[in-house]
């Protein structure tokens, strides 16, 4: 990737904040920046600056290292905290970023409110300080591990990736809206099989952030639906190296997220609104490949978690009298059919073809395309197919091993690039 | 798809509708079959489950059906048997189920069995019915149709004997101490179900058998003969269902029940003007007290509740105070007054006040029992009181602004009863056509709550706990089943309300409103403020605070 340089370009640079500016004239050089966004995380954001700190010196030694804490107008003293454990040895920025609500009303699922332009900050100080490398850190997590600071920058500051995104182990059912459509989907539209797992901790490399992250138009879609899949998507849609950092499990302080609606239509409609934007990139890909790792090599885990599939199937059944109008609008008369079609008299022999799932995806990202419905409610009538499909898989597997739901997910995935041949035919027609 | 859930009258929203009345197919100026398939599709659109039919016996229409001529045939002007069974597909194959009038307690005296009886004292059906060669035995029984009737034995000169009648004299009441007619009865009930029925509205049940110094009403051999019934259906059929109009009071109604080993359903009858009561008094008494006084019944089995149906307004389970205030609230011009009750539509009743209307629905879907919609009241039909006995409420169903409603293509002369035509509730302003077109009329308004009713199986399954606020314009209460719990609060009056209610026990729950979906303040230990509109209500899901604050286990997780 060609790296322009800094003075060649002209950014906007107005939503700086004052006090951004007056540290940056006054900086010293820099290889890498660490920002920990916070909001009210007192109780973990101390011990992820300090470990990550420790972390730096034990696997980076020679790098140049600026920690900043974006707080997002926290009301527990986080910065002072996060202050009080970096100590004096390391060089500390403290700065609020502006927050701005996003229109869907959720934040991430890190929780801090105005993320977008905490990173847009960060990725603008590494910029202005010729940085090699922007690291991300959410301070609300708890499993942070030292080892992290060798796998998240190390790829950059030696191997030449412009981009380290988290891959992190989970249950086996845990972030199934990530691995039955978010992941999948992406991994089929723009080739790189990434794992797509939001937000805790990625990286940039300063060529990265000067000639894709800041000159993108970041725009209200930005806020809307969410700094971290787009950020994602933009690293698996544009040439760039992207590496997947294994960091083993992801423990973390929970915040309110908004309802699963809300969650749904903010991450769907994020890589919806990706394709639109990347019809071009998408479209010529015939086929996914790995990207490289980093990290601890992560198995599934076998738990299972405390998921209800009886209410999940009955969220299902209230969709089917609920939401029949919209969907009879949004989906293409054969899946509409086939979704009026699935019993769900008995619960054991409940169902969801996984085919019909890939159809519905590409049928609403057609439908968002084409703006048959207002797109929140388009996205959020999504919400009790997702639930069947989700029961569907849980109760087909739930007697299996671990292998064997991952192999009902990729199986998945093989449906989704099987069927991309249907999505972009009637893309192209509709746009004809 | 019909559910396979043998209670499924517990969650259902039943129509009544009259075939005569209500879509003509032939063009004759009588609604038939023919016409009812071809609004099956608009009966499913609207959301109910069960269609109950009055009477289409052959019948010489005295008693406008109810009068029996023969059991085992279609009226010929409403069609064939095999317009019946298509009729039963088409309803099934919709998801409706569709439930029939049985006539137990007597038969026109057109019927066979009663010519023949009268003719010969040796006859086979002879003994079919109660005779004496005297007017006094069974003195104690009243007299029902006290408009028309002087007594319940009428002189037959043919047969040269008094033959015993609890209704019109032209409905000679069948003798069911007699095992041939009980036989009958049964094998006429196997009959119908054998066609696809799926259960009879026995009407006027509580007078089957007679008994010297007794008033002949409830007597033990009317409920061994009915449990009888009720043995053969449950050992022959599936999903079938007995529906009891008995006009007594719930303690004696409830024996109508059995031990869940007779009716599966019984009519609230004195429920229905209490509910009026309530709205015109703007006081919740009325109606708390009526539940006050109704007994817990088995299990398997549920109350009917319903604002009009094809009968006056009964007034039968009133005391006389209570009467008097109806007449005075509800009816006073005598032209509407019919026997003991009030021969007007639900409309014309609440003076066409959409508030009242939806105020009075909204009860009859969330107290506890099923609903019935008479044909007509989801568009707020009005009625004629011109027309005689209870014709009036009976008139052809409003379609459309064009030629007779849309009901038929007859010449207007032709119709079997005029269509309702003034300014207010004529046809050309209140038809299904341009309320269906309309997104705030009266009948998408009652397609929504049958809608949110069916999402919640505590509508028809919970128990129910009453709310006591000192506001007593306000009916609220509790209706729970499983982990459902709903708040139903209800203004009665016709100004605007604030009341606190004491919802301590379930702190922590936020109150989701069924119809729009919007969460109210979450619940605490304090006293619960709503306010509510002229006539208003709130149907509320509450919602109960989840440890996790998770309902499917993965909200946290799904990304």
């Amino acid at each position: 990737m060609d790296q322009p340089a800094s003075d060649q370009r002209v950014l906007d640079e107005s939503f700086l904040p004052e006090q951004v500016r007056t540290l940056l004239a006054a900086a010293t050089p820099t290889d890498l920046v660490v920002g920990v966004l916070t909001f009210n995380d007192g109780t973990t954001a101390p011990t992820v600056a300090k470990t990550l700190i420790e972390g730096f010196a034990r696997y980076t030694p020679q790098e140049r290292v600026l920690m900043i804490n974006c707080d997002g107008a926290s009301q527990d003293g986080t910065p002072d905290l996060v202050r009080q454990a970096v100590g004096e040895g390391a060089r500390f920025w403290s700065i609020q970023h502006p927050v701005i609500g996003p229109s869907l009303h959720i934040v991430s699922e890190s929780g801090v409110p105005g993320r977008d332009a905490a990173v847009r900050i960060l990725a603008t100080i590494a910029d202005r300080l010729d940085a090699k490398v922007c690291l991300v850190v959410d301070g609300n997590l708890k499993s942070v591990d030292l080892r992290w600071a060798e796998w998240l920058t190390t790829p950059i500051f030696k191997n030449g990736m412009d981009c380290i995104l988290p891959q992190f182990s989970r249950n086996r059912y845990e972030g199934t809206l990530t691995s039955t459509l978010l992941a999948p989907l992406t991994s089929t539209l723009y080739g790189k099989r990434v794992a797509y797992h939001q937000g805790g901790a990625y990286a940039f490399s300063l060529s990265f952030i000067r000639s894709l992250l800041l000159p993108q138009p970041w725009d209200d879609a930005v806020p809307t639906y969410g700094i971290d899949g787009w950020v994602t998507t933009l690293a698996a849609a544009k040439d760039a190296h992207v590496c997947q950092a294994m960091l083993g499990p992801r423990t973390q302080q929970n915040k309110p997220m908004g309802d699963l609606a809300t969650v749904l239509a903010q991450s769907v409609g994020g890589v919806f609104h990706m394709m639109e934007r990347y019809q071009d990139v998408w479209e010529p890909v015939k086929v996914s490949t790995v990207v490289p790792t980093t990290g601890d090599l992560i198995r599934v885990s076998d738990t299972v978690g405390t998921l209800h599939v009886e209410r999940m199937i009955q969220g299902f059944q209230q969709g089917l009298r609920d939401l029949v109008p919209i969907w009879q609008i949004v989906l293409s008369p054969e899946a509409f059919q086939q979704v009026l079609e699935l019993g769900v008299d008995d619960m054991d022999a409940f169902r969801f073809p996984p085919r019909l799932w890939v159809q519905i995806v590409y049928d609403l990202a057609l439908a968002y395309h084409d703006r048959l419905l207002y797109r929140e409610h388009l996205l959020k009538s999504l919400t009790p197919l997702y639930l069947g499909h989700t029961a569907s898989l849980v109760v087909a597997t739930r007697t299996q091993p671990v292998a064997g739901v991952e192999e009902a997910l990729e199986r998945l995935a093989h449906e989704y690039e099987t069927m991309k041949p249907y999505l972009i035919e009637r893309w192209r027609w509709s746009d004809e | 798809m019909l559910s396979t859930d043998p209670l499924w009258y517990k969650d259902a929203v039943f129509y009544e509708i009259h075939v005569k009345a209500f879509a003509d197919g032939n063009g004759d100026g009588v609604g038939d079959f023919q016409g009812l398939i071809g609004k099956l599709d608009y009966l499913e659109w609207l959301g109910v489950d069960c269609l109950w039919l009055l009477p289409f016996y052959p019948s010489p229409l005295k008693d406008d059906g109810y009068d029996v001529a023969d059991f085992l045939k279609v009226a010929e002007q409403y069609g064939t048997m095999d317009q019946v069974r298509q009729f039963l597909d088409e309803a099934h194959r919709r998801g409706m189920r569709v439930i029939v009038d049985l006539v137990l307690n007597h038969t026109s005296d057109q019927h066979a069995w009663f010519q023949a009886a009268r003719m010969s004292p040796t006859g086979p059906t002879r003994d079919f019915y109660v005779w004496s060669d005297n007017d006094r035995r069974y003195g104690k029984a009243r007299i029902i149709f006290i408009d028309t009737e002087k007594s319940n034995w009428t002189w037959d000169p043919e047969a040269k004997a008094f033959y015993w009648h609890r209704f019109f004299s032209h409905q000679p009441d069948l003798n069911y101490e007699n095992p041939a007619v009980r036989q009958a009865m049964l094998d006429t009930m196997a009959f119908w179900l054998d066609q696809g029925l799926d259960g009879f509205r026995c009407d006027a049940v509580p007078y089957l058998f007679e008994r010297e110094g007794t008033i002949c009403e409830n007597l033990p051999e009317t409920h061994d003969y009915l449990k009888s019934i009720r043995q053969r259906i449950d050992a022959t059929y599936h999903g079938r269902v007995l529906l009891a109009e008995a006009n007594q009071w719930p303690t004696d109604v409830r024996p109508y029940f059995g031990n869940g080993d007779e009716f599966h359903m019984a009519f609230h009858f004195p429920l229905m003007p209490r509910l009026y009561m309530g709205v015109q008094s703007e006081n919740r008494n009325p109606i708390i007290d009526m539940f006050t006084h109704t007994p817990e019944i088995p299990a398997n089995c549920q109350w009917c509740l319903f604002l009009r149906n094809h009968d006056e307004l009964t007034l039968e389970m009133c005391s006389g105070e209570e009467r008097d205030y109806m007449y005075y609230a509800y009816a006073r011009d005598p032209k509407v007054r019919r026997n003991i009750g009030i021969g007007r539509r639900l409309a014309p009743l609440l003076e066409n006040d959409r508030r009242k209307i939806e105020l009075l629905n909204s009860l009859v879907f969330t107290l506890p029992g099923s609903p019935i919609i008479y044909y007509g009241d989801e568009i707020g039909m009005g009625d004629n009181v011109q027309l005689k006995d209870r014709d009036g409420v009976r008139t052809p169903m409003q379609w459309t602004m064009d030629r007779n409603a849309g009901f038929s293509s007859c010449d207007p002369a032709q119709l079997y009863l005029p269509a309702v035509s003034g300014p207010l509730y004529g046809y050309q302003s209140v038809n299904v056509e341009s309320q269906k077109d309309s997104a705030h009329s009266l009948l998408q308004w009652m397609r929504r709550m049958i809608g949110a009713r069916k999402r919640h199986s505590a509508f028809g399954r919970g128990t129910i706990t009453f709310l006591h606020p000192t506001n007593e314009r306000v009916l609220a209460y509790v209706r729970q089943h499983e982990e459902t719990t709903l708040l139903l609060v209800h203004n009665l009056a016709g100004s605007a309300q604030a009341v606190e209610l004491g919802l301590a026990a379930f702190t922590g729950s936020t109150p989701v409103e069924l119809l729009g979906g919007a969460r109210f303040p979450r619940v605490t230990d304090r006293p619960y403020m709503l306010t509510l509109a002229p006539y208003g209500y709130y149907w509320f899901n509450l919602v109960p605070e989840r440890p996790s604050g998770e309902l499917y286990g993965l909200e946290h997780t799904a990304l």
